[in-house]
Order: structure tokens, then sequence, then C-alpha cells
């Protein structure tokens, strides 16, 4: 091999240049072309070859004007001129003649050759095939319009989102679940459909994915709190999955709208739960039968000793009346006892006890009872430590939770903004729960009464649902009430056995 | 004088019931059962103060029997639970009255007074 040369400038010598413009003129994809300055081919690449279909012996010495085609001559005669004038480049896309007479897509650039006198000896004219491109290009319009279409009718609302979480479309279907146009909101933030309060959270649960790449928020099944332009919540189900490009990341995100199917699980639940209360009055209503019959007879007996008693201490007779009256008073005992019966007979109702976590429990009563409130309400719960897990029918506590916190709600309408505040404490072997509001509060009057059956203080009557709150809790072995709050509001308490500790467990063996 | 009948299977109600009419100044016969009345045919009562629910025979199949025998005998039933039913039956089969339990005193006795 001759030497390596040096690495300075010259950096190819004179006498190499053409070796070097040699292998580059065979070897590239472009078509090189010259013409001579009446337009007749006199340099004649590989690359025009693929592109004009013309070997060099059957092009070389014809007339550039052979390529071009009859529509197109005006455009070359006009790119000349240009040249002519002084232009060093030409561009421009356009088409030429095949050898097969087919017309095909290149862009051209065109340059005078200069002397070293600087005159002109001819023009240089670089071709690029276009048809590839413009294959693409109708490609990419195609699968674009595809795309559109798919946006368009996709009955689930759909977006796609960016790297960092900025919407890049938004379907047809989005539009009208979320209120929002396109427009308002490509470039946005997905977190712009997700609940106010809880933006944050969301956004950061979402950069978390992107920064780590975990999993979990693809695939299906996340629900959070939505929010759409009117400012109104629904429970959005969200489905993330990315999509494959390589270098640029972006995901696709379906958005259901979960009111319906939740509306109908809340209807089912409160069915649900008035069954068991039509059921429970059924009973109770074979209860207070019996209990009427049964009650209904030391009465009479205690009646007829009563007013014969009477009649004979009005007739001076008291020794005999006094005889009566031990009956009488044997008959009272008998009552008595019968309704204590009754009240052991509610105590020890049929229940299914588990232990369950306080926490989950209360989650649960709250999204089911907060569903479809329509106003403004913050609901905060805190559970204590010692207090997490309790021996409970899951259900049953729920149904007490879900109408102390409709009541709740219900007393706040017309006291927005409104707070509810749920606490769970520990009272030795019970824990204690607490759903207070920041409503108008209770007279004291009214407390007293609360729980005995249809007392209400609401025209609409939810006095049948505390006292089946109270059948509940102490059917628990525990007691519920309702306190004022001195800064205004209602303060309901119940109490449920908690699960012992180890320790606890020991000690009550012993 | 005529007895006032009293048919009810609650020992207490029935001694209770006796004991305040005879304070009240009536002759009372007490029966624990339908059936012990039925089988009582000497000295038969003026009225009958009734209970309705009885083990073997009810206040209202007893009155029925006696119905079919054209016994027709003043009857007050007494019941804990005065259904509609009970309260439409009774008065099909002409008893005079229907009172709930407990009833009041001066009811009865008015009862024992008007039919004796």
């Amino acid at each position: 091999m001759p030497s390596e040369g040096t690495s300075a400038p010259p950096y190819v010598p004179p006498d190499q240049a053409r070796f070097w413009l040699g292998t580059l003129t065979e070897s590239a994809d472009a078509g090189f072309v010259g013409t001579d300055l009446r337009g007749v081919i006199i340099t004649w690449n590989p690359g025009a070859e693929r592109i004009f279909g013309y070997p060099p012996a059957e092009i070389l010495g014809r007339p550039i004007s052979a390529l071009i085609p009859p529509d197109k001559q005006a455009e070359e005669a006009s790119s000349l001129a240009r040249i002519r004038a002084g232009e060093t480049s030409v561009r421009l896309e356009t088409e030429r003649l095949r050898k097969d007479g087919r017309r095909t897509p290149v862009s051209l650039t065109m340059a005078p050759v200069l002397n070293e006198q600087g005159e002109a000896i001819g023009i240089s004219v670089i071709a690029r095939d276009l048809k590839m491109a413009h294959f693409v290009e109708a490609e990419l319009v195609r699968r674009e319009a595809i795309l559109r279409s798919i946006l368009d009718t996709v009955p689930e609302a759909l977006i796609i989102i960016g790297e960092s979480g900025l919407i890049q479309s938004f379907s047809a279907a989005a539009e009208r679940l979320s209120g929002y146009t396109p427009e308002e909101v490509i470039g946005q933030d997905m977190s712009v459909l997700v609940f106010e309060q809880h933006r944050e959270g969301q956004v950061a649960y979402i950069a978390r994915y992107l920064q780590t790449g975990e999993r979990h928020i693809t695939g299906i099944g996340r629900v959070v709190a939505g929010q759409r332009k009117d400012g109104s919540t629904f429970p959005m189900e969200l489905s993330v999955g990315e999509i494959a490009l390589p270098g640029v990341r972006q995901f696709t995100v379906f958005i259901r709208d979960l009111s319906e199917r939740q509306d109908r699980e809340r209807r089912l639940a409160e069915l649900r739960s008035e069954l068991v209360h039509v059921s429970r009055l059924n009973d109770l209503g074979q209860m207070v039968s019996t209990l009427a019959h049964e009650v209904a007879q030391p009465l009479t007996s205690l009646a007829n000793y009563l007013s014969g008693s009477r009649r004979l201490l009005t007739a001076g007779r008291s020794e005999a009346a006094e005889q009566a009256l031990e009956r009488a008073a044997e008959q009272a005992t008998r009552a008595t006892r019968i309704v204590q019966g009754l009240r052991d007979f509610v105590r020890k109702g049929k229940t299914e006890k588990r232990v369950e976590d306080l926490r989950k429990t209360i989650e649960e009563a709250s999204a089911l009872a907060m569903l479809g409130i329509a106003h403004k309400l913050t609901l905060e719960l805190q559970v204590s430590p010692d207090a997490t897990r309790a021996v409970i029918d899951k259900v049953q506590i729920q149904q007490v939770l879900f109408n102390l916190i409709r009541n709740a709600a219900e007393a706040m309408a017309d006291n927005l903004p409104g707070a509810i505040s749920i606490s769970v404490t520990r009272d030795g072997q019970m824990a204690e729960i607490g759903v207070s509001d920041t409503g108008p509060g209770l007279g004291e009057e009214v407390r007293a009464k609360l729980f005995r059956p249809f007392v209400t203080s609401k025209p609409n009557g939810m006095g049948v649902g505390l006292s089946v709150c109270r059948t509940i809790v102490e059917a628990h072995g525990g007691r519920i009430w309702a306190d004022a709050v001195p800064s205004g509001g209602t303060l309901f308490k119940f109490t449920i056995p908690l699960l012992a500790l180890p320790s606890e467990r020991t000690d009550r063996r012993a | 004088m005529n007895a006032v009948g009293v048919v009810d299977d609650d020992p207490a109600v029935l001694d209770s019931f006796r004991f305040m009419l005879e304070v009240a100044g009536h002759r009372v016969l007490t029966f624990g059962s339908a059936l012990e009345f039925l089988a009582h045919t000497s000295d038969p009562p003026g009225c009958l103060i009734l209970d309705q629910q009885m083990p073997d025979l009810t206040g209202l199949e007893l009155v029925e029997r006696l119905r079919l025998e054209g016994i027709t005998l003043p009857i007050l039933l007494v019941t804990a639970w005065p259904s509609p039913a009970i309260v439409a039956r009774a008065a099909e089969l002409g008893i005079e009255g229907v009172l709930e339990k407990p009833p009041g005193e001066g009811e009865v006795l008015s009862f024992v007074a008007a039919h004796l």
C-alpha cells in the first residue's frame, strides 16, 4: 500500500482527487448527471441509471430533454435561466421520464460547473428518487386518517399522552365524557381530567411510572376520581398501555366513567340493606306479635287484680286487697321477664362476625356513601394504630357507617362547605368510632330520641335507619350515641369489639 | 243467679278475672280450655268471656261449635292481636264484642252487666 499520507491540507492530493470523486460518484444512490451548456448529457452514474433506467451507453450524448416530460419543459427552462443568471444552486421537486416512458418523482439539485477561470462549462444535476418518500408520505396520511377514524368512532374515551403526561390526542368519546374539546386539552397534563383535590397525587403517580417504568400503572383497573369541565366528579377507571416505539414514549389511556356501574352497585347495596332491614322488620313483626300476646297475659291479670283490689280497699277489706296486690306484683314480674327475654333475643341476633380491618371497612363504606353526593364535602379518616382490627359483621357495621355518613352529608347540604370527620380510637377492649359533621347540629331533645324506631327529625324519615343501627351495634355488644359538637354539628359515636391483642387473649383465658 | 263464664288457658289470667268479677259481685265459673267448657253441661253461664289464643281449640273455633249446636250465649272475645280477619269472623259468628288484651275494666263489667 502506498503511504497513508499526511492528514494535513491538502487532505486529498490533487493527483488522487479523481479516485475519490470517482468512487463517490460510482457508489452514490443519487443520480449524478452532468450536461454541457447545450444540455447534452456528458456524465452519468449508476445512481442515475437506477433512477431513469438508461445504461450510460444509451443516454450519453443525448439531450437532457429526453428525460423531461412535456409539461415540465417550461420549469426546466426557468431553472436554467436562474443558473445563467448566476444562482449557484437550484432545488426543485418535479417529475422526469424513465426509459420505460413512466413518470417518476424526483428532487433535483442543479448547479453550474465552473472552470478555473470561473466560466461555466456545464450543468450538474443531482437527482434523488422521491418514489419512496411519496409512498411513505401517502402511507402516513393514510395511517393518520385511520387513527382519526378510530379516535372519532371508538366508543371508549381514549387519549394519547406523551412521556411527560401531556395529552396529544383526544377521542370524540373523551370529549363527550369530559366536556372538553380537543383544543382545550391537547398540550395539557393528563391530570386536568382528575378531580382537583387529587391532582397532585395523580400527577406524582404517573410521573413515578414514567420515571421508573414500574408496570403497575399499565393494564386495567385503576379507579380514581375524575372531574369534567363543568366541575362535576365521577369515578374514573384508567387503562394505560404503552405504545411500543423506539426512542419515543407514548401511552394510550382509556377512560371509563364508572358512575353507572357504581350507581347500580350502590342501588344493589341499598336494596340489600333494605332487604336485610325488611326481613328484620318481618322477624320484628313476628316478634312483636308474639310479644304482644305474651305480655298481654300478665298485663290483663295485673289490670284485673288491681281493679278488684281498688274495690276491696274502698270496701275496707285491706287484707284481701293485700293478697290480690301480691298476685298483681307477681304478674308485673312476669311481664318484665318477658321483655328481658326479648332483649336477649335481639342481642343474640344472627350475625357473622369476623376479624376485619377497620380502615378498609370504613373506606369502603365511605366511598359508597359519598357516591352521588353533589355538593363539595371533605371526608377525613383517622385510625389510631392501636385500634386497627375489630371482630365484626362487616356488612352490618358498614350499614351503620353508611347511615351515619349519609346523615352527616345531608345535614350539611345547606351548610357548605362541609367536612365529615371519622375517627377510630381505642377504649379498653372496644374501638370507638366517631362520625362528625359541621352541620347545624341537633337539639338535646332530638338527640335523646334519635335511636328510637320511627322517631325522625327529617321529613323523609331516616329515623328507622338509626334504630336499626342501634340494633346492630348492640348486637355487637357496643353502644351508640350522639353528642353535640361545641363548634357546631353533630358527633355520632359507636363502639364495637376490637380484636384482642395476644396478651389480652391469654389474660382472658386465664 | 247466672254465672259469668271465663275461658282462658293462662291460669293467672283466669284467676284474675275470677277475682275481679267476684269482687264486683258476680258468680264466676272458670275453664282452662275450650274442651273443658264444652264438657261442662250443668249450670251453664249467662255470658262468656273468651280468650282467642288457646292450644286445642281457639276461641273462634269454640264459638263455631256453640253456634252449630244452636247455643246463643252472649260472648266477649278477648285477644292480644285483634287482626281484621279475627274481627270479621267474630262478626260473622254473631259475637257481641271483641276486646284487645288487656281489656279495660269498665268494658268487661259493662258487657257482663248488659248480657248476664
